[in-house]
């Protein structure tokens, strides 16, 4: 298995107030890496320190291999593209500019280059605007700080919150945009957001921090397969609805309910409807329930509301 | 670096407060020598222009550090600078593997080629404005003024190396533009109120008077008064030295402070 990013017992404090403590993070190439946590849990941090904005108090972490007390370590981080909270854009300087300017610092000098990466983020038309990045919408800056983190073909793309400031067609925009590159170009992605469902549409593998520690790491099937589907079925004769159903059901997959039972897992309703029916059993309710990976990274933070 | 020092160079010069500085700096060079003019005359000191205003001290008047453009600009100067750390542009240097050492030496050279260029502009359309209205010294103007003039530019032009590296240096530890823009005047106001003071116990003391010799030399080192440079019509070993010493190390601390403290420091 080949890692991007292996961090292990991450540390940081600011001013005596530990924001990490002891975060360990693997990502694999080609993941969608969905970075998940509370305002606060230190999604932030590990992406300053993975960037080499901050450095940790204690703990390690290697990019592509190279350990972050080797000084290739820089090496290693002109392989990846980020933003980090904001995107680092110049205000006072037209999109043409700011991408030229990200080109010349890289080396690249390659107009053609930037003109393209600006379409590729859906400003392709801005190219020849001199309107100045700072007059721009969120989430036109969010999609220009996008292309200039792309500029060096970056091979893995740190995004922080890369929804915020998005109408909803820009979402669709940046949702198909990371899955394009990630699908056709086999970039790996770290995504931290807010918006749990809308990680939910791109991310390959969750990291689910919180406090400082990251609780699990868990893959999108391992998670499709824990978010529970359940359906509670009532009748007006609970003893004659178990007995029909026991031998479909066992005790680990059926659970008595007031007035009838709950199935877990997924199940194939209209057939048991039918049979129910064909028993001559009255239905009298039917609900049917699926946790999301909202329900999930609740019950992992102990109800923590906001995401 | 070269990459770094282009980029960090193209942002000053697309900055509208360059612009400003730029229009400061002519108007400075224009006015200067004319209120110089209308003031002599209106005090009927037109005799004395000759010994005492002359094209050369404006000059020379025109690098002071401590007034007019030589105090505004390295303060629009460390503004410029500093919004690569309050815009987080910074960051793309750092993710892009620049190495610390790099991006601190860039935006000081930035900032030092800017500075020097715009002082120099500016001094000698001081000079071209004052010709019209006096003369260039009492004197005849002779090959070795020409020598003495030229070493004395070089000189200024390393006095504002210097402030470059203490700009650069205020604006890498400050990372904010107001606290920026205080740490600068607290250095560039301090420096010349003490300067002006010792300036002052300089000419009163008898050069015979114990601690004169501190005096002096604690005159010369102070890069925000010194009023060695452009002064005479020759250099003695002793001024190069005295002239040299204050901003080689000053420019030397800030680039070694500047650099181990940006090495540790977090950036948002």
């Amino acid at each position: 298995m080949e890692y991007v990013l292996q961090a292990k017992g991450l540390v940081k404090s600011y001013r005596g107030n530990r924001v990490l403590n002891g975060v360990t993070i693997n990502i694999r190439r080609g993941d969608i890496y969905g970075f998940v946590g509370e305002n606060g849990s230190g999604k932030t941090t590990v992406i300053r320190l993975i960037t080499g904005l901050i450095y940790a108090d204690s703990g390690e972490f290697s990019l592509f291999g190279i350990k972050n007390s080797d000084p290739a370590i820089r090496g290693a981080r002109a392989r990846i593209g980020a933003i980090v909270e904001a995107p680092s854009i110049y205000l006072n300087m037209s999109a043409k500019d700011n991408l030229l300017m990200q080109s010349g610092i890289l080396g690249l000098r390659n107009e053609e280059k930037c003109k393209a990466t600006l379409a590729t983020v859906g400003l392709g038309e801005m190219w020849e605007s001199p309107k100045h990045a700072g007059d721009f919408s969120l989430g036109m800056r969010q999609r220009l700080g996008i292309a200039m983190a792309l500029l060096g073909d970056p091979e893995f793309i740190i995004l922080d919150e890369p929804m915020n400031g998005l109408d909803p067609a820009g979402i669709v925009e940046i949702r198909e945009l990371i899955l394009h590159l990630n699908r056709d170009k086999g970039i790996t992605f770290l995504i931290s957001s807010h918006i749990l469902t809308e990680l939910a549409l791109v991310a390959t593998r969750y990291g689910i921090i919180s406090h400082g520690r990251l609780l699990q790491e868990i893959s999108a099937a391992e998670l499709e397969g824990v978010c529970r589907h359940t359906t509670e079925i009532k009748t007006t004769d609970r003893a004659a609805l178990v007995s029909l159903l026991a031998p479909d059901f066992d005790n680990t997959q059926m659970f008595l309910v007031d007035g009838g039972v709950r199935i877990d897992g997924n199940i194939d309703l209209n057939a048991v409807l039918g049979k129910i029916i064909a028993a001559s059993l009255t239905i009298t309710a039917v609900n049917t329930h699926h946790s999301s990976i909202e329900d999930y990274y609740l019950s992992m933070t102990g109800g923590a509301r906001r995401a | 670096m070269r990459n770094l020092y282009i980029a960090d160079l193209k942002r000053i010069l697309k900055d509208k407060l360059f612009m400003v500085t730029c229009i400061l700096a002519g108007v400075f060079a224009i006015i200067n020598p004319l209120l110089n003019k209308v003031l002599f005359e209106a005090l009927d000191m037109g005799d004395l222009l000759g010994g005492m205003m002359n094209a050369k001290s404006m000059l020379f008047t025109a690098f002071l550090p401590g007034d007019n453009l030589g105090l505004i600009m390295p303060i629009l100067i460390a503004i410029i600078v500093c919004k690569d750390f309050s815009q987080g542009t910074v960051r793309n240097k750092i993710i892009s593997g620049k190495s610390r050492t790099a991006i601190f030496l860039s935006h000081l050279l930035a900032a030092a080629t800017v500075m020097c260029t715009l002082m120099l502009l500016h001094a000698l359309l001081t000079l071209g404005v004052s010709l019209f209205f006096f003369p260039y010294q009492e004197a005849a103007f002779t090959f070795a003024d020409l020598g003495y003039l030229m070493a004395s530019l070089a000189f200024e032009l390393l006095v504002y190396v210097a402030i470059a590296a203490i700009v650069t240096l205020i604006a890498t530890l400050a990372k904010n533009m107001g606290i920026c823009i205080l740490l600068y005047l607290a250095v560039a106001l301090g420096f010349s109120i003490v300067g002006a003071i010792f300036q002052v116990a300089g000419a009163f003391l008898d050069p015979a008077a114990k601690g004169y010799g501190a005096v002096e030399l604690l005159n010369a080192l102070n890069i925000y008064t010194s009023t060695l440079i452009g002064a005479g019509t020759t250099y003695t070993a002793k001024q190069v030295l005295y002239i040299l010493i204050a901003p080689l190390a000053l420019t030397t601390g800030s680039i070694l402070l500047g650099i181990s403290r940006f090495a540790r420091k977090n950036l948002k």
